[in-house]
Order: structure tokens, then sequence, then C-alpha cells
């Protein structure tokens, strides 16, 4: 207790609170450009941590990580494109807000959601850090499988009414996963003898590939501006009181975004999709997601944030990293030398309280900040869109090239997007592809190591059985609550379903 | 009526089909680690994808039997024909490709603020002033990026025989 | 709205005007930037390694040049190494940060690899180690015990093309029936694989193994074994100085077989041991780099490491281990240069029997 007491004075001294205002800048930058990430973020802050004091060093990286979740809404919401791989499922439902001159409110929302889901993560990195061990040994590589194809369910929910093409569009995202180097073996698969190919297609590229480049491509082609209506609607307050309203809502996806960035192996990318899906199919009225549902922006921001916290449990303690961004991180722990691992419970505790309060000091300011920002920044949606397209591209094409540094991004960045536009002119749903994309390589190493290592038995552990019940119960909960709505209700629910898988 | 059935959305179904066939085909190739993951989920989606363009071609045979009309895309919510909006794309893609090409002749920086100052100028038709503006505030944008993180954008052929001064190199 | 964006636009473009300032002319690097290529991403072990040399080579080189990590990732470091050998002028502008990693497709003559270590010019190199333990209760208390150990093990590997060559090699060198189970993505998973039960035998590298093994050996966890042992001037294979208690590779099979190592096996066993730690890391210069250029550079290495400061950098970052420079670098690499052809068959053979694996 009083090591956490002492580190919050110790990060709110001066000299490090401003390393965390200044990692808080550069992630809300970084968050609002669309396809710039954590990642990103990580690799420009990296050379400069050379040299600092760690408690220094981690408010700076720590405050830029926590951000991001928190500003990648804008784009998401204003414009349906991404703003890092985190934030892809707020598309879904406030993008179409934002349509109905509604973005203040479904920023406001984002923000409260953003807000109280980091702080959760930051209160269970805390709770947790005792009992964290056991709980990661506990999840063995035949775990690990089991938990990615919960994550693989989520595509039957995410493609409405069009399962046959919902599943198609998950093998074409393990397919694409699948290009590349093979995960067991020095095999290079369907590379079609381009050395560029040899390394797969980044995620980046597949993510604004899929969603962003159809986006910009449709409104162009419309020919106005984002928002179709003259004036803006509610405001952000609304948008607050929308998230206190639902408040358990915020609370689920915390714990499952929580959840997800603990356990390493399901990355931050489907984080939000998984929330998302949650939502979905534990709600009875779900006529409106994909149309505009509030809680179809509250379920995924509040995910994304908490998984930072989440995200630093395996990383901190394990040396094992959380997500990209986390990987990168993990350089900066050695740049500082410091060893992960459970050294750092004994020897380093102060620095795993840092982290904490910068995890929580960093997500208020963030989410202030931001809130402060949403009113100039709505704005541009009642611009034509010709006037951001251009810098649409430019910001788009810099952020694939950055990926790998080579030709090759260009042109994936330029084959996903027609095949992104071409999926959701045709209703094949592109959140199925993005997750079977990035469960991909999970799904066949894990299952792999699982059956090299225990043959058949693997299927018969404890833990395996109990993720395949809940697998069954949440794909039953999806189709009970699906049979339970009046006919109206369902013919309605065919068009959300057709609007979801055009996004 | 053959031609009518030719719509993007059935060469889309059946260029799946395909992919998943060439999924199965390399896949024989590989070592035996690396084999069973591609081969067997080429396989399902082989199969899937046949019976997905199966029911694309029964519904587009349905539809061009009743309306005569061709294709009528039931599902975008265009309040323009699905021919105008292919159009449409297929300009703006060529535009993309213009910039590539220029990007390959004479690099990033150059093409990109070029591509910004004419898009502004003739798409979104402002004036000279704010396209110039717009093209110079891009150039300065990349720059910063490049210099913070240690990236070369692409430099074209040109670059090959000119030495010129960065961050136009 | 209209006059903020003027504005912004305006600020930006007097950003890109200030960027457009040529850099100062200069003798020898003054106002110089020097691009040092890490065909890793950012991050990685490689470079970490970069980053932490790069502002003392700032301070040594003459002229103060900027120092520049340029990660080049891909196809395993094949990329980076492949641009450097095209692209790379003989001003002493660009160097070249290879890892095991890189060294390990040369060795094994895969068909894509350009570059040629013979034709550059080392700079420094830095050696790391590696400490392999196992699990408690098998009957083994210390490496004598593996005298004829009949148990199946499991190890967790990366890939048998990767660095796991190394431990894997000598576990069969030393009669152990090692099952490498592939697909894990590093040695932290490894090393989490070995707690959880998935694996019985594993190897980290010594920083590592002090932090986080040495730990679970007082707890009763995990019972030492070895370290590869690291390679001292006679070109030997040495106890590692930073785990003096534990036997290194060639003392563990003579304790078992009782006989010191030789044939085919054990030449590539320690031609790809110094690969991939031996001289792990390595800074270099392109083919045409003029004499004198070499010699600043090297000049600088060798001042580094007199540097207190850098010491501290080295005790805390780099495993404490002694660095090489020059002539020295260059004679421990050229253990790996001058493989014999017949232990590279020998080894490529292996592969293929013991793990069906083909190098392209």
């Amino acid at each position: 207790m009083e090591a956490a007491l002492k580190s919050l004075s110790i990060v709110l001294d001066p000299s490090h609170f401003m390393f965390l205002c200044a990692g808080v800048l550069v992630g809300l930058s970084i968050g609002i450009l669309p396809g710039l990430g954590g990642i990103v973020g990580m690799s420009i802050l990296l050379p400069i941590i050379y040299g600092m004091d760690p408690h220094s060093a981690f408010a700076l990286l720590i405050g830029m990580v926590a951000v991001i979740p928190t500003s990648d809404t804008f784009p998401s919401v204003m414009m349906g494109i991404p703003g890092s791989s985190a934030s892809q499922a707020t598309i879904m439902d406030g993008y179409p807000l934002a349509k109905k001159g509604e973005a203040a409110r479904a920023l406001g929302a984002a923000f409260t959601a953003s807000l109280i889901g980091g702080l959760f993560g930051a209160a269970v990195l805390t709770l947790i850090i005792p009992i964290a061990r056991p709980i990661v040994l506990a999840f063995g590589s035949p775990e690990l499988f089991m938990l990615a194809l919960l994550g693989m369910s989520m595509v039957g929910v995410l493609s409405g009414n069009k399962p046959g093409k919902g599943v198609l569009a998950a093998g074409i995202g393990l397919m694409i996963g699948a290009l590349g180097d093979a995960p067991a073996v020095p095999e290079y698969r369907y590379t079609l003898g381009i050395e560029y190919l040899m390394d797969g297609v980044p995620l980046v590229i597949v993510g604004l590939g899929l969603f962003a480049f159809p986006e910009i491509f449709d409104l162009l082609i419309k020919g106005r501006s984002i928002s179709e209506v003259a004036t803006l609607g509610k405001g952000w307050l609304d948008g607050v009181k929308d998230a206190i309203h639902h408040k358990l809502i915020i609370l689920r996806c915390s714990i499952i975004g929580v959840i997800v960035g603990f356990l390493p192996g399901l990355g931050g990318s489907v984080v939000d999709w998984i929330a998302y899906g949650h939502i979905i199919q534990t709600t009875r009225d779900r006529e409106d997601f994909g149309k505009g549902d509030i809680r179809g922006v509250l379920a995924p921001e509040s995910a994304n944030n908490a998984k930072e916290g989440g995200g630093l449990i395996p990383t901190l303690l394990f040396g094992i990293p959380g997500s990209g961004s986390m990987a990168v991180f993990l350089g900066g722990l050695l740049i500082l030398g410091i060893q992960p691992g459970p050294a750092m419970v004994t020897e380093h505790v102060d620095l795993l309280y840092t982290a904490i309060w910068s995890l929580a000091l960093a997500n208020v300011f963030g989410a202030g900040l931001c809130i402060f920002l949403s009113k100039p920044i709505t704005r541009l949606t009642i611009i034509p869109f010709a006037y951001l397209a251009p810098f649409m591209i430019l910001i788009i094409t810099l952020a694939s090239y950055q990926a790998s540094r080579g030709w090759g991004d260009l042109i994936a960045l330029l084959v996903m997007g027609i095949l992104g536009w071409v999926m959701k002119q045709y209703g094949w749903p592109r959140p199925a592809a993005l997750i079977g994309y990035v469960l991909s390589d999970n799904i066949e190493t894990y299952l792999f190591i699982s059956v090299q290592r225990y043959g058949i038995s693997w299927m018969t552990r404890v833990g395996v059985i109990i993720l395949a019940l809940i697998i069954i119960a949440s794909l039953a909960l999806g189709i009970f609550y699906q049979r339970k709505k009046t006919p109206k209700a369902r013919s309605e629910s065919r068009d959300y379903a057709t609007q979801a898988s055009q996004r | 009526m053959q031609h009518r059935l030719l719509s993007v959305r059935l060469v889309f179904a059946a260029i799946m089909v395909l992919a998943f066939g060439y999924g199965i085909y390399e896949a024989f190739s590989y070592a035996y680690l690396a084999k069973i993951f591609p081969l067997y989920v080429s396989l399902v989606m082989f199969v899937l994808a046949c019976i997905n363009l199966a029911q694309e071609i029964g519904i587009s045979w349905k539809e061009v039997q009743e309306s005569g009309v061709g294709f009528v895309d039931l599902e975008s919510d265009w309040d323009i024909p699905m021919t105008t909006v292919i159009g449409r794309f297929c300009t703006f893609l060529a535009i993309l490709l213009f910039l590539y090409a220029s990007i390959w002749l004479v690099g990033y920086s150059i093409s990109i603020t070029i591509f910004l100052v004419l898009f502004y100028r003739f798409l979104t038709k402002t004036t000279w002033g704010v396209a110039l503006v717009a093209g110079f505030a891009g150039l300065g944008f990349i720059s910063l990026i490049s210099r913070l993180m240690v990236i070369d954008w692409p430099s074209g052929i040109i670059q090959n025989w000119i030495q010129l001064p960065w961050p136009l190199g | 709205m209209r006059k903020t964006c003027m504005l912004l636009g305006m600020a930006f473009f007097l950003v890109s005007s200030l960027g457009l300032a040529p850099p100062a002319q200069g003798v020898d690097f003054s106002g110089k930037t020097i691009q040092w290529i890490i065909p890793f991403k950012v991050g990685g072990g490689s470079d970490v390694w970069a980053r932490l040399y790069a502002p003392f080579f700032k301070k040594y080189l003459p002229g103060n040049p900027t120092v520049a990590v340029k990660n080049m990732p891909g196809a395993g470091s094949i990329t980076g190494g492949n641009y450097f050998h095209t692209k790379a002028r003989g001003d002493g502008l660009t160097v070249f940060g290879s890892s095991g990693s890189t060294s390990f497709p040369y060795l094994l003559g895969v068909s894509a690899v350009k570059y040629d270590f013979t034709k550059y010019h080392i700079v420094f190199a830095s050696p790391t180690g590696g400490a392999a333990y196992i699990k408690p209760g098998l009957g083994v208390d210390s490496v004598k015990d593996l005298k004829g150990f009949k148990t199946k093990l499991n190890y967790a590997s990366q890939g048998a093309t990767s660095l796991d060559i190394i431990p894997l090699l000598a576990f069969e060198m030393l009669g152990l029936d090692v099952k490498g189970v592939f697909g894990y993505k590093g040695r932290g998973a490894g090393r989490v694989a070995f707690e959880q039960g998935e694996t019985s035998i594993d190897y980290q590298t010594t920083t590592a193994f002090i932090k986080n093994v040495r730990p679970l050996v007082k707890q009763g966890l995990a019972v030492p074994l070895m370290s590869w042992g690291i390679l001292d001037e006679k070109g030997s294979v040495v106890r590692d100085p930073v785990e003096p208690d534990l036997p290194s590779f060639p003392e563990a099979y003579e304790m078992v077989h009782g006989k010191k190592p030789s044939g085919p096996a054990w030449q590539a066993w320690k031609a790809f041991f110094v690969a991939g730690f031996g001289v792990q890391k390595a800074m270099w210069l392109p083919e045409k780099t003029p004499e004198d250029i070499v010699m600043a550079y090297r000049t600088a290495a060798a001042k580094i490491l007199k540097d207190q400061e850098f010491k501290k950098v080295i005790e805390k970052s780099l495993g404490g281990y002694q660095q090489l420079v020059g002539k020295e670098a260059r004679m421990a690499f050229n253990e790996v240069l001058s493989v014999s052809p017949e232990s590279k068959k020998w080894l490529i053979n292996w592969l293929k029997e013991r793990y069906d694996v083909t190098v392209k």
C-alpha cells in the first residue's frame, strides 16, 4: 500500500509528470491519425528514452499507450476509418451516428466509456498482481487455442443473417493470415515468388485496406460531406449520460477487455470485436446495431482501453508481450536495463505502481482533452469530404508504408483496398475477414503445439472443456436471442445485418 | 441475357472459388507441418464458395427472368445506379494508379505534394492558393514524420539520376 | 473554421521550409548522419543493442555525427542484409548491424541471401551466452546425471533453422531424446512453457537466466545444467565467466561421453555456436570503405569500451560480456566464415533427416 502511495508521489513530481503529459499528447496525435497505432508511437518514443530514469520513461511510454485507444475514436466515428487496430468495431455504430449528425454524442459516450474502461484496467492491474502468475500459467497452448476459437465464434454474430458469407469472409482472413512464413517450419506460403510476401501482409495494411480505403472511396463517390444532416445534433453531454445509463455494459466490456489483454496470444485487435459481438449476442432488441446504437460504441471503447491495463501484466510479469505495442515496450525495458519477469514484483515494485498510476492518470487527461477537442473536430463532418480526402489518402499511404517500409506495402494496400471495397458492395462481412486474419496465426500455432506436445489428449484438459462449453453457450445465446424476437423485429434485423456487413 | 449475368458480384464470387482452389493446390507442395492448416481451411472454404456461387447465380438468374433489367443490387443504399458507382470507383482508382506511377517515377515526396495540389484545385475546386498551401502542408507533415521515425519515403527513378535535396530526394 | 485551416496550413508550410535547410558541410563526419541499418523491428534485441551503442558512437566518432538507427525488418533479416549489400556506399555513412539470425541463413546457404560477410569490414562484435536447465524430479541434479539418461524430453522451439539449432544439436550430441515442439514465439514463451510444464528442458540467454531462472532454481522448480560457453582468444570454447559454476557444453560432453567432442557434428555446432552466441551481433562497414574510415570506426569502438559510463551499460543491458573490437572481432568471426563445407553439408543433412526441414 505504501509502495503505491510512494509511487503516486513520484508520478506527480513535476519532472515525471511532464513526461506523462508529453506521452499523452503524443498518444493523442497518433490515435487521431488513422492507421497509426501504439507500435508507431513506441517507435517514435523509443530512441528518446535512452538514458532517462525509468520512472520518467515509464510515464512517457505508458502515458502514450494509454491514450491511443481513447483518441482513436475520432477517425472511427467521424469517418468510418479505424484510428488504430483496436478501434475498428467502433466504426459499426459510431460512424452511422456521425452520419445522422450525432457525432458529438457518439464521441462523448465513447470517451466516457474509454475513461471508465481505462481506469478499470488500471485497477485490475493493481489487484491482480499477486495472483497473476498462477492465472497466466494456467493457460497453456491448448487453452489458448480454445480462446482463439472463442474469438472466431464471434464471426457468427457479426455476420447477421449471412452466416455463409461470414464464414467465407473469415476463411479469406484465415488464408491471408497464413500467407508468409509458417509458424513452425521455414516454409513460405503463397508468396507467388514475391519477396515482400515472405513476411505476410501486415495488420495495418489489412485494417486500412479493408475499412479505410472503401470508406474514402464511397464518400468520394457520393460527393457529399460525412454528415448527411446539415447541422450537428445532440452534444457530448448526452453521450456522457448515455454512458452512465448503460454502465453495466461498460463494466462487462471492461472485464472482457482486461481478460483479452491479459492473456497472451489473443492480441489487441480482436478485443473490440469480441466486446461488440458479445453485446449483440446478449441483447434482445438488436435492431439498431449497425445503424447507430450507442451501445455499439460503448462496448468496444471500454474494452479497448481496459485491455491496455491487462496487456501490461504478461509484458511486465512474464516478458511476453500482450500486444504489438507491448512488444516494442519490452525493447524499451531492455534499453532501461530492466528485465521483465518475476523480479518485477520484488525488485521493481515501485516501477510497477508508476506504470499503474501513469495508466490511470493518462486515461483521465486523455479523456478530458478529447472531450475538449471534440467540438472543433466534429465540425469537420460538415465539410464536403473532398477537402479531407487527399489528406486521408496521404495518411493512409504513409501509415501503410511504415509497416515494412517498402513498395510492397503500397501495393498491398491497393490490393486489400480493392478487395475491401468489393466486399463492402456485395455484402461480404469485413469484420469476419479481419477476425480470421488476426486469429489465423494463433489458431494454427496453438493447435500445432497442442497436437505435437499432447497428441489427442489435449482435448480432455479441464481448461479446454470449460472453454468449449463457453463457446457453445455463447453460440447458443446468440441463436436464442435471435429466435426470441417477433417476426417484425426479425425482418428489421435482416436490414441491420445488411448494413453491418457493408460497414 | 448472358452478358447481364456477368456482374461484378458474380465475378467476385467466382474469384473466391478460384482463390480457394488455388489454396488447395499450392498447399500440397508444402512441408507437412506447414501444409495442414491451409489445406483444410481451403478445402472447407472451397466447398462453401462453390455453394455460394451457385446461390448467387440462382438469384441473378431469377432476377433477370423477372424484371429483365439485369442485376439489381438489393443491398446497397446508393441513390445512384450501381453502374455509375462502379464507374466512379474506377475513375478514382485510376487517379490512385496515376499517383502510384508518379511515385515510381519521381518519388513519394514530390508525388504526394503534386497530388494534393492537383486534387484540391480540380476535384475539391478551390483556388490555386489554397491548393498550394495544402500541398506544402502535406510536404511539411511527411518531412516531420520522416525525421521523427528515421524513415525514407519511396524514391523514384529520377532519384537514381539526380541527387535532389532533402526531403525531395 | 476556414481561417484555422489556413493558419494550420501556413504552420506546416513553415515547418517544411525549415526542414529544407541543407546540412552543414564539414570535415570527417561533422554535421552528417550515420545510418545504422538494423534488419529487425523496433524494440527487438538487435534494435536495443544498436540504440545502446549509438549515442556513444556519436561521442567518439570524429566530428560527432548523429547516429540514427534505421530499421529494415523483413524475411528474418535477409531483406536488410541484401539492402546493405547492394545499396551501401563506401563513404562511412552507412553501417550494418547483423545478428545470429542474419548469419544463419548465410551459413546454411539460403538462396535469397545476397550479402557476404567475407567482403565487409567488421568494426566490433558483441557476444552473448546461453544456459540450459531441466525439470526437477527426473533424477538429474547436474550434467553428470545425463549419462545414459533415457526419459523423453520436450523443448519449446521457434523452428529448426532458428538459433535453436544450437540447443537441439547440443542435446542430441549429449545423447538425450529431445523432441522439439515447434511454433513458440521466442525464448520468453519458451520459459513460460517450461514453468507451465509443457516442456521439460529449456535454455535462456544468460541475462534472462540470472534474472528469471535462478529464482526458479532456488524454489526447486528448475535444475541448471550447463552454459554453452564463450570463445577465448585461441578460438576454443571455454566456460562462460558470467555463469562460472556451470560447465560449458564441451565440458558437459566430456562428462557424459568421457572424451572431448570432435567430428562433423562438433564442427558444425561450434561454427553455429559462434555465429549465434560467440559473436552474435556485429557492426559492419561495406566493402569499398577506405582504410582510414574503417580505422576511425574501430578506434571509436575501442574508446567506447573504455568509457566508464558504457561499462555500466555493458553490465546492465549487454549481459556483462567482454565486447570484441577490430582484429579480435575479425578473428572471432572467422570461426564462422571458415566452417568447412563438410560440416555445412552434415548440418543440412541432419536438419533434413531429423526434422524433415529442407533449406531453400
